[in-house]
């Protein structure tokens, strides 16, 4: 068959415009979307026009002969995830369809290494397991989960977003009557599916949708360059590095890609992809349809509410009822609309919403023609690898790098290159013995820090790829002419929007209880309360009071865990990890009368705070709206403008928000969420992107980032990172933004007012009582046995020791099914802290910041890159070059802690790496260096007023608190471990734990860590509920 | 058997002398230059290289002109180590141990995949003489393919009572189980046998890999997992004389006092050139045999002592279709084929339990041990299996009857096995299970298959419709379900088992 690929370059294909000015329908767009969109209206009858602006269909779909015999693609090189249904009913196959498949990837690694993934199962299982044998057995399941994965999105793409959030809510959360949405029979057939899959598959396909594609494969694999090969998929076309939550939904979303029905099958159009957009024209054509290029559409005519044609740029009108169009939403929506022309005022949402929209490009297209053939020192001879795809991905740093790069506006110095040779594919592609080598590049961004897109900046990314291949000298050898593509493609796939279209919850609550152990008769007996934090207190606390008997067993000599307040410096009340009561249940403090056994609290007058630098200015947050404006607007009138709204929607978001937080998510909460699309979307956002829709300047940005993102392991500029702001904002109390509240004598005061109310109540209270195990009885809890051996017997057990140590240390895998120990061991521990605490002389001095200012947080970190760049060097296992700090001056408030005169700091540094490349016994003094450089840049001359100073590395919270990895959170809370992703106290992933009559109490289940007591109240509440 | 004569020595020896040449120490030569190292034309030596490289004794280097030694190619300069077979090099083939031996005697040039080896489907062009060969002689077959994974330490027992559904605390060294394993919900995994070597030693055959399970399972024991699937070559030596080659070849075992599943170890060869191995009577075939496990390096040493003390009984190699057929008249199910692996099923409906593969006597419920899936089959136990592997017959009148119809003799023998699932019916009505592994037993004179059907389509004597082709038309042929296996001749398991008994 041959592809006359001249037609598709054509602007009519031989047939004139017939110039009329009247149709049924007008598609904007002539890429392969417009181009089907037409096909199927002309099918059915209609008279359709295409209007395409430029010379050429095709969009991202083209092919050009960019030198006399050599043929590209200039954008999308590959076909997959052209629907068979499209395929079948515009009957494309005869229009010219012809797909050969790509049947293999090769991966070149340095020193001659290769991983070479083929069509022979065996031969690849043999190629994997040279890197690892394990791994190589994890494909088939990883794969058979894939499938299953990708035939649930299938479906669900079958249904519109809001209906079927719509048919889900109406199912599980009673709540969809405000949603003025009309559901169809096969939607809600959809739904069904989804709401009658086993609760288990259903959480692992949310968890996908958050997840980040390293952790996702890592659910699977050991092999960095296994994981790295396959999480070329999750990246390509999207500004996601494999590490940034959501690139899982973009792993999956080219998995799902099928040739005649098997998934992950992709071959190369005939001719290259312009040929597919020819091929569809045709198909369109034959039905009559009208294509004209070089007509630009400039407006969307509307009237009342309905389209009525279009204005070409030239000014002419074409007259239609109906308008499809192609373009992306903040051109359909916000350049081709005029908002006044939609009724209602609802046209301003609209093109607000769509200017939100993402869409910055991330990749560059390089195409190479050459002489020969490359060779690869992994496979020197010509071979079937030079049909399939050959990429350059040899680890995740360095995918991970390549991104980073280009997040801070640079292309990739060492780029990730997904490449194609298409003339072997397709020998028409270029002369006899010549070839084409396609390279699609990333990362490149649509925006350059440096400035525009230049031919020296084009010259320069070009330099980076040959620079990259040099590692096959031949290929550069036989370099004969760069041709660089149009640099940079718009991305299309930005961030897991797919969140958005989860689906909803399960079956009815009552029909999953009917599926658990019973677990009433559990709950008989003494109840051993492993673990002495404010968690455990809560829980003891509120059980005794009940009337249960109850023993706590705390294995340091002072009670609070993470929340105690140490002598560490003499003379000194050091709290050694939270010290903010912001958050706690208000309720459970009444309940447990905390002041009557001597709790006071102390609200701070500032809620966070940054102080000037050099180049930038200082910045307080306030309780008060109105304070804060006031002070904002010295450093931006806009922000000031901003804050109340951003104040007000973060409130009522929050609000909303915080019923989940306080009880055991059920699956119907899930619907419920659904059913508030923006409110998914702030959670799943990154955080400095939502942040920049309404503020510009650099301090407040910091500043709210680091209210945020303590204790996580994600860095602003992460998917995801919305959501612990929201968490703050939820349990902080939603009249106000995340007060600080202090308790008089550090946090230590909490914990002994909790162990006062539950002694008070008859609860035991040991310290220095460490449990070594855990005693199981045939699935059941017996009791626990002490490090000194004594046993203590027990017919219920709250563990608050982080789920890893609790099943692991306390229980052992031999008691726990394979898939739940897999489960325990994907959890992330992420987002290691250390702690300086320093004992001076005087009040620092915080540029820019008055005494009242110094009593919340005091974030030193001058924009959100300060934070992002330390999550950047955790990645890579290494200390940041200017650690960002999140500082607290407890003197301030209460000047008992420390004695006369003395000011005690509280210097915490977040985002660090539990695993620091060498170690932290050098690491630690290294970074104390960093982090006394960086105070005195703050706070100029602190240096003098130091006298003395303890520190906290993450191995001591790790040796000192079990927390796990140093993780303050018992497991990172980002959205993929977080609601109901989280353990439960009682279950997790829609199980039952598998051990009757334990529960877990403590950060590492929902909703999470901080001071919140909830995880030890939901704990105490289930138990007693039974 | 027949032996095509030599064509002549010498191209035998120049083609040995230019492998030699090839060396770790130097091993690249151009053609040109080997050429004139051995006074050869040199298109002779192109033609003799290409022999070479076209049995995977040597590889081409970068440049075309150029041959390479490959590290693990038997013969090559390194000859008497290894024949190892897992190179770096991506495309290189994978042989198994025996694959020098076996690949001389492949007349028919009819290969198959089994787990990425290659292996001999038939040695002559039909399988007839090798499947009769097990049934009346004796018959070699290669079955190094199989997956093993030594399993050891103090933990090995508990490891395995974890895993396995067979009671382990039962079981003793020098004693071989066959079991069954699940998932956490009760499906089949595998089968396999698991060899006690020593108190705390165990050796588990097993058709796929399972290293990532086995190791997952046994997460905080003190317990090691090993995968030795290319360190060990097996040769199953099967038949009725099967006990005489074994004996003739074989010092230190008392195969009068072997029982059927016990392992012994003694030595192939004698003095210090005698080979190690062990020994397990066991097979796959349904009649008296034994395997033989050797250290890979030691696999030739093996046959050939096999192959040399087998020529007064008769003894054959026999490649997969005879292997397949002898199966099936032994009722054994085969993975994948007559089951499906619940870490293979893409949907829930292929998962089945052991009981439903047939597979219910391997699972031992009141054993002591928590194993993996115990609670899921304690619930089947309960409420019985949904499914059942049957035996399933078609009389030779019915045969008869239905080629009549097309004016023809029932022609049925001579075909293989046949793995193509066939619908099953109950008599003249709906579907009620698969036939998933069929053949006309020239033995029994029958054709057979074995099936999945519904528990209540089971019972022994149940009618039920196959269908069978008949021409090119697909027929309902009558059949009963009949106890497995279909053929099991007392000298499969009697103790001291004599070549003229059998059952």
């Amino acid at each position: 068959m041959t592809v006359e690929l001249t037609e598709a370059a054509g602007t009519g294909g031989g047939r004139p415009s017939r110039g009329g000015v009247r149709f049924d329908a007008i598609v904007v767009g002539a890429g392969h979307n417009g181009l089907v969109a037409a096909a199927y209206l002309a099918r059915a009858g209609l008279d359709v026009v295409v209007l395409e602006s430029s010379p050429e269909i095709g969009g991202a779909t083209r092919s050009e002969e960019a030198f006399p015999g050599f043929r590209f693609s200039v954008f999308s090189y590959l076909v997959s995830l052209l629907r068979p249904e499209v395929i079948h009913e515009l009957d494309l196959v005869r229009h010219g369809l012809l797909v050969v498949p790509t049947a293999s990837t090769l991966n070149p690694l340095p020193g001659g290494d290769c991983l070479f993934r083929e069509a022979d199962p065996q031969r690849t299982f043999r190629q994997i397991a040279r890197h690892s044998r394990r791994d190589a057995e994890a494909l088939f399941e990883y794969k058979l989960e894939m499938r299953r994965m990708g035939h649930m999105m299938y479906r669900l793409q079958r249904a519109a977003p809001d209906e079927l959030a719509a048919a889900i809510g109406d199912r599980v959360a009673e709540s969809a009557e405000h949603l003025d949405v009309e559901v169809s029979a096969e939607v809600a057939d959809i739904a069904r599916y989804f709401l009658d899959l086993p609760p288990a598959r259903l959480r692992s396909f949310v968890q996908m949708l958050t997840m980040s594609s390293a952790d996702f494969l890592g659910q699977w694999f050991e092999s960095d360059v296994l994981k790295a090969a396959l999480s070329s998929s999750s990246i390509i076309g999207s500004m996601l590095s494999p590490r940034t939550p959501g690139s899982a939904y973009v792993l999956l979303h080219h998995y799902m890609g099928e040739v005649d029905g098997v998934y992950r099958e992709w071959g190369f159009q005939k001719g290259g992809t312009g040929a597919v957009a020819a091929t569809i024209a045709r198909a369109a054509r034959s039905h009559g349809a009208e294509i004209r290029t070089d007509s630009s559409v400039a407006r969307v005519l509307a009237r009342d509410g309905r389209t009525a044609g279009v204005v070409l740029a030239n000014g002419d009108e074409l007259r239609a009822g109906v308008v499809v169009s192609s373009a992306a939403p903040q051109i359909s929506l916000g350049r081709l609309l005029d908002p006044d022309d939609i009724p209602g005022g609802a046209g301003a949402g609209l093109a607000e919403r769509a200017a939100r929209w993402q869409s910055g490009g991330c990749a560059g297209k390089v195409n190479l023609a050459i002489s020969g053939l490359p060779r690869f020192e992994c496979m020197p001879e010509p071979g079937p690898h030079l049909s399939g795809g050959i990429t350059i991905a040899p680890g995740l740093d360095y995918v991970d790098r390549a991104y980073d790069d280009a997040k801070y506006g640079g292309f990739s110095e060492r780029p990730f290159i997904d490449m194609i040779i298409p003339s072997v594919l397709d020998p028409d592609m270029a002369p006899p013995g010549k070839h084409v080598l396609s390279c699609f590049v990333q990362y490149a961004p649509y925006e350059l820090a440096a400035g525009d897109w230049d031919d020296g900046q084009r010259e320069a990314f070009g330099d980076a790829v040959v620079r990259t291949l040099a590692d096959l000298p031949d290929t550069v050898a036989r370099l004969l002419r760069v041709r660089f593509v149009d640099a940079v493609r718009r991305r299309h796939l930005r961030r897991s929007r797919a969140a958005g279209r989860a689906p909803g919850a399960g079956r009815s609550a009552d029909r999953r209880h009917g599926r658990r152990r019973e677990r009433e008769d559990a709950v008989s007996g003494r109840v051993a309360i492993v673990g002495g934090g404010h968690n455990g207190l809560v829980a003891a606390a509120l059980l005794a009071r009940s009337g249960r008997d109850v023993v706590l067993l705390e294995a340091r000599p002072e009670l609070g865990g993470l929340a105690a307040t140490r002598e560490l410096i003499p003379g000194h009340r050091v709290d050694a990890g939270s010290n903010d009561l912001g958050m706690f249940r208000r309720s459970v403090m009444e309940e447990l009368e905390l002041g009557g056994h001597g709790l006071e609290l102390i609200e701070a007058p500032a809620v966070a705070a940054v102080p000037a630098t050099a180049d930038s200015s200082a910045v307080v947050l306030w309780p008060e709206v109105a304070r804060t404006v006031e002070g904002l607007g010295e450093v931006s009138r806009r922000d000031a403008a901003a804050w109340p709204g951003f104040v007000f929607e973060l409130a009522e978001r929050a609000a909303a928000l915080e019923p989940l937080l306080s009880r055991p998510l059920e699956l119907a909460d899930m619907g419920r969420l659904l059913i508030a699309p923006e409110l998914l979307r702030a959670l799943s956002s990154p955080l400095e992107e939502s942040l920049r829709e309404r503020f510009e300047n650099p301090s407040l940005l910091a500043a709210l980032c680091g209210v945020a993102l303590p204790a996580t392991g994600l860095g602003p500029r992460a998917n995801g990172t919305g959501w612990p702001l929201l968490f703050h904002c939820a349990l902080g109390g939603s009249d106000r933004l995340a007060p600080v509240v202090r308790a008089r004598g550090g946090a230590g005061a909490l914990a002994s007012a909790l162990a006062a109310s539950a002694a008070a109540s008859g609860a035991g209270i040991r310290t220095g009582a460490a449990v070594s195990r855990i005693l199981v009885d045939s699935g059941r809890v017996a009791g626990v046995r002490l490090a000194d051996g004594e046993r203590i017997e027990a017919g219920a057990v709250i563990s608050t020791a982080t789920p890893s140590v609790t099943f692991l240390d306390l229980i052992g895998a031999p008691l726990l099914e394979p898939r739940f120990v897999r489960r325990l061991l994907n959890v992330k521990h992420r987002g290691a802290a250390a702690r300086l605490a320093l004992s001076l002389d005087g009040l620092p001095a915080f540029r820019g910041l008055e005494r009242p200012a110094l009593t919340g947080r005091i974030v030193l970190a001058e924009e959100p890159d300060d934070i992002e760049r330390a999550a950047d060097a955790a990645k890579y296992r290494r200390l940041p070059a200017r650690p960002w700090i999140e500082a607290a001056l407890p003197t301030a408030l209460d000047p008992t802690l420390a004695p006369a005169g003395r000011h005690l700091l509280l210097a915490t540094v977040h985002h660090l790496p539990f695993d620091l490349e060498g170690g932290w016994t050098a690491g630690g003094p290294e970074l104390l260096a960093r982090v006394a450089a960086e105070l005195e840049r703050w706070a100029p001359g602190i240096g003098g007023l130091v006298r003395e100073h303890a520190v906290l590395l993450p191995t001591d919270y790790e040796a000192d608190y079990g927390a796990t990895a140093g993780g303050l959170h018992h497991g990172e809370m980002n959205p993929s471990q977080s609601l109901w992703l989280r353990p439960t106290a009682s279950a997790w992933a829609g199980e039952p734990l598998p051990i009757h009559g334990l529960w877990l109490g403590g950060a590492g289940c929902h909703p999470g860590g901080g001071l919140t007591g909830l995880p030890g109240m939901i704990a105490a509440v289930s138990m007693l509920r039974g | 058997m027949p032996r095509r004569a030599p064509q002549g020595t010498q191209a035998v020896q120049r083609a040995l002398a230019l492998l030699r040449s090839f060396t770790p120490e130097a091993p690249e030569h151009r053609l040109s230059e080997l050429a004139a190292a051995h006074g050869l034309h040199p298109s002779t030596a192109h033609r003799l290289l290409g022999v070479l490289e076209a049995e995977g004794l040597i590889g081409r280097g970068p440049d075309s002109q150029a041959y390479r030694w490959l590290p693990g190619a038997p013969g090559a300069g390194d000859a008497g180590s290894a024949p190892r077979h897992n190179g770096p090099r991506p495309l290189e083939p994978l042989r198994t141990p025996f694959h020098r031996r076996t690949s001389a005697l492949c007349e028919s040039d009819a290969w198959r995949d089994w787990s990425g080896y290659t292996c001999v489907e038939t040695y002559e062009p039909t399988p007839e003489r090798e499947y009769w060969a097990v049934r009346n002689a004796a018959a070699l077959i290669d079955v190094s393919p199989l997956f093993k994974y030594e399993i050891s330490g103090a933990d090995a027992v508990r490891l395995l009572d974890r895993m396995m559904t067979r009671d382990f605390s039962k079981s003793r060294a020098g004693r071989v189980m066959y079991t069954s394993w699940c998932n956490e919900e009760g499906h089949l995994l595998q089968d396999g046998n698991v060899q006690r070597l020593a108190r705390e030693r165990f050796l588990v055959s097993a058709a796929e890999p399972c290293l990532r399970w086995f190791e997952d399972c046994g997460r905080g024991m003190d317990v090691e997992v090993r995968d030795v699937s290319e360190d060990i070559g097996v040769l199953a030596l099967q038949g009725p004389r099967a006990r005489a080659v074994a004996e003739a070849t074989t010092t230190g075992i008392d195969f009068g006092a072997m029982r059927y599943f016990d392992l012994a170890a003694g030595a192939v060869g004698s003095g210090a050139g005698g080979a190690p191995v062990t020994v397990t009577r066991t097979g796959y075939t349904g009649d008296l045999g034994y395997e033989f496990w050797v250290a890979a390096e030691r696999a030739e040493t093996l046959w050939d002592a096999l192959v040399e003390a087998g020529r007064d009984h008769g003894l054959l190699p026999a490649g997969l279709l005879a292997l397949d057929m002898v199966r099936v008249e032994a009722g054994l199910v085969l993975i994948d084929v007559d089951y499906v692996s619940a870490a293979h099923a893409e949907i829930e409906v292929l998962k089945v339990t052991p009981a439903e593969a047939g597979l219910g006597f391997t699972v031992k419920l009141d054993k002591q041990a928590d194993f993996v899936g115990r609670r899921a089959l304690e619930l089947e136990r309960d409420r019985g299996p949904a499914w059942a592997m049957v035996g399933l017959e078609v009389d030779w009148f019915e045969l008869e009857r239905l080629w009549s119809e097309i004016d023809l003799r029932p022609q049925v023998v001579g075909q293989p096995a046949s793995r193509e699932p066939t619908p099953v019916f109950a008599p003249g009505g709906w579907q009620v299970g698969q036939c998933t592994s069929r053949f006309f037993s020239p033995l029994l004179k029958k054709y057979i298959g074995l099936a999945t059907v519904h528990a209540d389509a089971a019972a022994l004597g149940t009618e039920l419709d196959v269908e069978v082709a008949v021409g090119y038309g697909r027929r309902r042929a009558r059949a009963r379900v009949v106890r497995r296996p279909f053929f099991n001749p007392l000298r499969k398991t009697m103790v001291d088992p004599m070549p003229g008994v059998d059952g």
